[in-house]
């Protein structure tokens, strides 16, 4: 099993789990020993009794006895930071105690049935309920139309002087008309800065806006996959019960590499997206979680990882949505990527894909043989053929981290497309992914 | 992206309200696709969708000529990377991220080129903007780009060309956080010729309360290069107390400016009465000159906001005043005025009473010695206090200004009495500080001592030390202290570490390392 610090960190809930995890880790006289499935350790608390902490190492998953409701706990990312400190080799290779096999067997246990659960139950569909949703979707549409008609005779100079409230009211308007995808557009007029070259964002946004009223206006007309995907634009989300139980659901069985994980906080909430890229199908997958309050994401994702698993793909014309049915062991097996082969072929892709769907966010590909280029204090991805496209989202940080495991060498590149350019998550150079 | 031209942009700011629509702003393949029967509100939509997807699907990539071989690639590299121990407590400080990262960066640094080994290129990024905000790091630049090898060179040399890219935004754009930000790095630079052409647009303009901000951000760096700097702020302050006293702090806090000396001169002037002798002198500060230091300190306490900072509750009180005195003011130059020795001066302070026993306001005297030397890299004195004082008034940090051997005597004498990551850091100086040093049997005695040590942690560290520092003894002395352990009467409570030795030392038989 082989961790670093730096991923260990990364998998943390919060930055004060980290602090508190490595006071543990320093102060804990470690006893750590291994089966091949799990590694384990027991480490004294303020109790009478030592806590009793567990990693799964094929699946990469935490147990502890502590009370804690974050997840990994203190105790476990401090056994992490252990694993990642030492050589694995040197642990030793235990019989697994009682408390570890019974967790072990049983994680392997749920895993078997839920394999067996998919296998059985059966698709239901209600046309009816659907139909009677879309109808409602072409009455409530039609206050955004209205609203974007007031908003060509008014002008868009007065979004300078609208304030969150004006927002907000407009989001809340949506959420009561069930169709809260739509707030993606509100929140993006809300969060450009009116005072620095804002009109060409604002019109693209509007534009978009529009479209996608006139689509929703004649959905009976709409090819039966880009209804879907405007479904999910709508935020009309399948249930993840449902589509794993689709026997038509489509599952794609592979090794996938951790390319980014994208985590944000918004009041209570926070949502996690995880950009995977499966190194045999060369498909892209992204999973979308959220966690409300308190609690926190089940499972545990590394950046720069790969795993084996099965994913549900939803449907749709982007049909890069999913979630994980089935994970299989930890592998750290070679790979041949087949990347796009220029700047080039990718804008045509893109393209491509805005003419089928234009309401396509992003587009992640695979680019091959690309590097970083800096022109007027602007970053620039450059291909072979010196094609450029301007970087968004970069920083000298950044910048200077990637320079430093390139050396300036071109290299395969992990990208997101969008109408600002591309943005860089990853990238493969010396047979290593590395999340940038 | 740029899709709409200027005229569908302004028809879009003003609204059909204010402006009638004209649909010849679209171009002629749009408007034939536009139903007038529309509104002219949803007419304007459509010709903006159309045109937005028609310049969208147009879109084709830049290609610029020769682009691809003005990328440079960097040397190859001749030097291996350093040991696993090294990278350890480099990550451990960064982890830390609090004083020690001054203070050892640059021991590490050196360690590293006299070993003629290399730094891994991840910890660039992290050192980068140490290079820019602090002063004793800036000051290693040198070495420190040595220390990464080819790669660091390359790496560093790149930066320093994205920092000579033009600023394409004007500085009045930028917002008040943004200027100061531009200050806080052209007062680093060497040349101060841009700092002023940056004052000459910016300061004026400012708030009082901003021009304070300025001056307190150059308080703390400011040096002799930056003469005409404050020369410039002084001319342009705005008429203001508070700004008077804090360009006289700014002046102060130069100790070659006329404006230290003449503070210094008047402090001893008033103070130092040399036919009662030096140690009445000194301890005549605290018993006989109170209203006269006071009067004399009371400027320089308003100033300081260095000490102020750290010292959060107010200053009133002549301990507090004398602390100041002890940190602030070089050593050197009260034993050249004294005509004594460090050992003199260190007998004579010490003989305050409470120098070193009671701490106040979580300070003590000794301690405002060991800022002393930490600021002013004093050597004699370090070695002064460190015979005079107890451990636990000195920091590790202090470590960096000792001679080797006094370093590791002190490291192992005193190494249970320092924090859990202190020991880590301490643990690295010694096998850095052991380099090409074969293992000795005093070492080997003072370590088993220190693994039975009640704190449980020490184990481990010893463990890892060991384990770490390998590479760097001889294997002979990895065997004497193996059996030195096995045959020691606490050899029950080391079997744990018996084993790891023991792994280490067949490891290094087989050149795993």
């Amino acid at each position: 099993m082989e961790i670093t610090t730096e991923q260990v960190q990364s998998i943390a809930p919060d930055p004060a789990s980290v602090k508190a995890a490595t006071k543990v880790f320093n102060k804990t006289n470690w006893v750590v020993e291994k089966s091949a499935r799990a590694v384990w350790s027991a480490i004294q608390g303020s109790g009478k009794k030592p806590y009793y902490v567990c990693v799964d190492a094929t699946n990469i998953a935490f147990k502890c006895t502590c009370p804690s409701r974050k997840f990994p706990c203190k105790h476990g990312l401090a056994l992490g930071f252990f694993i990642a400190a030492n050589d694995y080799n040197s642990i030793p290779e235990k019989e697994e105690p009682t408390w570890v096999l019974e967790w072990i067997d049983k994680r392997a246990a749920k895993q078997q049935k839920a394999v067996e659960k998919t296998k059985t139950v059966a698709p239901k569909v209600n046309k009816k309920k659907k139909e009677d949703k879309w109808k409602k979707a072409v009455k409530s549409i039609e206050q955004v139309e209205l609203w974007l008609q007031d908003v060509i005779k008014l002008g868009i100079l007065e979004f300078q002087g609208k304030g969150a409230a004006y927002w907000d009211s407009l989001s809340q308007r949506m959420v009561d008309a069930k169709m809260p995808g739509i707030n993606t557009y509100f929140n993006h007029l809300a969060q450009i800065d009116y005072q620095r070259q804002w009109e060409q964002p604002v019109l693209n946004t509007l534009r978009s806006l529009h479209l996608l009223v006139h689509a929703i206006k004649n959905n009976e007309h709409l090819d039966p996959e880009i209804k879907q995907e405007i479904e999910l634009l709508l935020g009309w989300n399948i249930n993840k019960k449902e589509l794993l139980a689709n026997n038509q659901t489509e599952v794609v069985d592979d090794v996938w590499f951790v390319v980014k994980i994208d985590q944000r906080s918004l009041d209570n909430l926070e949502s996690r997206k995880v950009y995977l890229y499966g190194v045999q199908t060369n498909r892209w997958a992204y999973i979308l979680e959220f966690a409300f309050g308190s609690s926190y994401f089940a499972d545990v994702y590394i950046e720069g990882g790969m795993m084996q698993a099965k994913l549900a793909m939803y449907p749709g014309i982007s049909n890069t949505r999913a979630v994980v049915k089935l994970k299989g062991s930890q592998t750290d097996g070679s790979i041949a990527l087949q990347p796009i082969l220029d700047l080039a072929l990718a804008n045509l892709a893109y393209k491509k894909q805005l003419a089928e769907f234009p309401w396509t966010f992003e587009l992640p590909q695979l680019v091959g043989q690309v590097n970083l280029l800096v022109q007027d204090n602007q970053f620039f991805i450059l291909d072979q053929q010196n094609h450029l496209i301007a970087v968004s989202q970069m920083d000298w940080d950044q910048y200077l981290a990637v320079l430093s495991q390139t050396q300036g060498h071109f290299f395969d590149a992990f990208l997101i497309r969008n109408e600002d350019g591309m943005r860089l998550i990853g990238f493969f150079i010396n047979d290593q992914l590395i999340s940038a | 992206m740029g899709y709409y031209n200027q005229n569908i942009v302004k028809a879009c700011l003003l609204g059909t309200n204010n402006k009638k629509l004209n649909v010849k702003m679209f171009s002629a393949v749009v408007q034939k696709h536009l139903d007038m029967q529309k509104v002219p509100e949803l007419v304007f939509l459509d010709g903006l969708s159309l045109t937005g997807a028609y310049r969208q699907g147009g879109q084709q990539l830049v290609k610029l000529e020769g682009a691809k071989e003005s990328i440079s690639i960097c040397p190859n590299e001749n030097r291996p990377y350093c040991h696993a121990s090294v990278v350890a407590t480099m990550d451990a400080i960064f982890a830390e991220n609090g004083y020690s990262i001054p203070a050892l960066i640059p021991v590490i640094v050196d360690k590293i080129n006299e070993g003629n080994t290399i730094l891994p290129p991840r910890f660039i990024t992290k050192i980068q903007p140490l290079l820019l905000e602090d002063k004793s790091i800036a000051a290693k630049k040198d070495e420190i780009v040595q220390a990464f090898g080819e790669r660091g060179k390359w790496i560093f040399a790149q930066a320093s060309i994205l920092a000579e890219q033009p600023e394409k935004i004007e500085i009045l754009d930028l917002s008040p956080q943004e200027r100061l930000s531009r200050f806080k790095a052209l007062v680093r630079q060497d040349d101060q010729s841009e700092t002023l052409v940056f004052l000459d647009e910016v300061f004026k303009a400012e708030t009082v309360a901003r021009q304070k901000n300025y001056l307190k951000t150059l308080s703390v760096v400011v040096s002799s290069r930056h003469d005409s700097v404050v020369s410039f702020l002084g001319d342009n302050l705005r008429k203001n107390n508070q700004l008077s006293n804090f360009l006289e702090l700014v002046k102060i806090n130069n100790k070659n400016s006329p404006t230290f000396n003449e503070y210094f001169n008047k402090l001893f002037k008033s103070i130092w009465k040399p036919k009662k002798g030096v140690f009445a002198s000194l301890v005549g500060l605290k018993l006989q000159s109170e209203e006269k230091l006071i009067e004399i300190l009371e400027p320089l306490d308003k100033f300081n906001l260095a000490y102020f900072s750290k010292n959060i509750k107010k200053l009133n009180g002549l301990d507090q005043k004398l602390y100041f005195i002890f940190s602030i003011v070089p050593a050197e130059l009260w034993k050249k005025e004294l005509k004594i020795s460090s050992k003199e001066l260190v007998k004579a302070v010490s003989s305050i009473s409470n120098f070193d026993k009671i701490p106040f306001d979580g300070f003590s005297f000794a301690q405002a010695l060991t800022e002393n030397i930490t600021r002013f890299k004093d050597f004699e004195l370090a070695l002064e206090i460190h015979a005079h004082l107890e451990y636990n008034v000195l920091d590790p940090s202090f470590l960096a200004v000792m001679p080797k051997e006094r370093a590791l005597n002190f490291i192992l004498k005193n190494a249970t009495y320092f924090k859990e990551i202190d020991l880590d850091l301490i643990l690295f100086l010694i096998n850095t500080l052991e380099l090409k040093t074969p293992w000795s049997a005093e070492l080997t005695n003072i370590c088993i001592e220190n693994a039975l040590y009640v704190r449980q942690y020490n184990r481990q560290y010893l463990r890892k030390s060991l384990w770490a520092g390998v590479p760097y003894y001889h294997s002979s002395g990895v065997v004497a202290f193996h059996e030195a352990l096995k045959n020691s009467h606490h050899a029950n409570s080391l079997q744990d570490d018996f084993d790891v030795i023991w792994n280490v030392k067949l490891k290094f038989e087989q050149n795993k390392y």
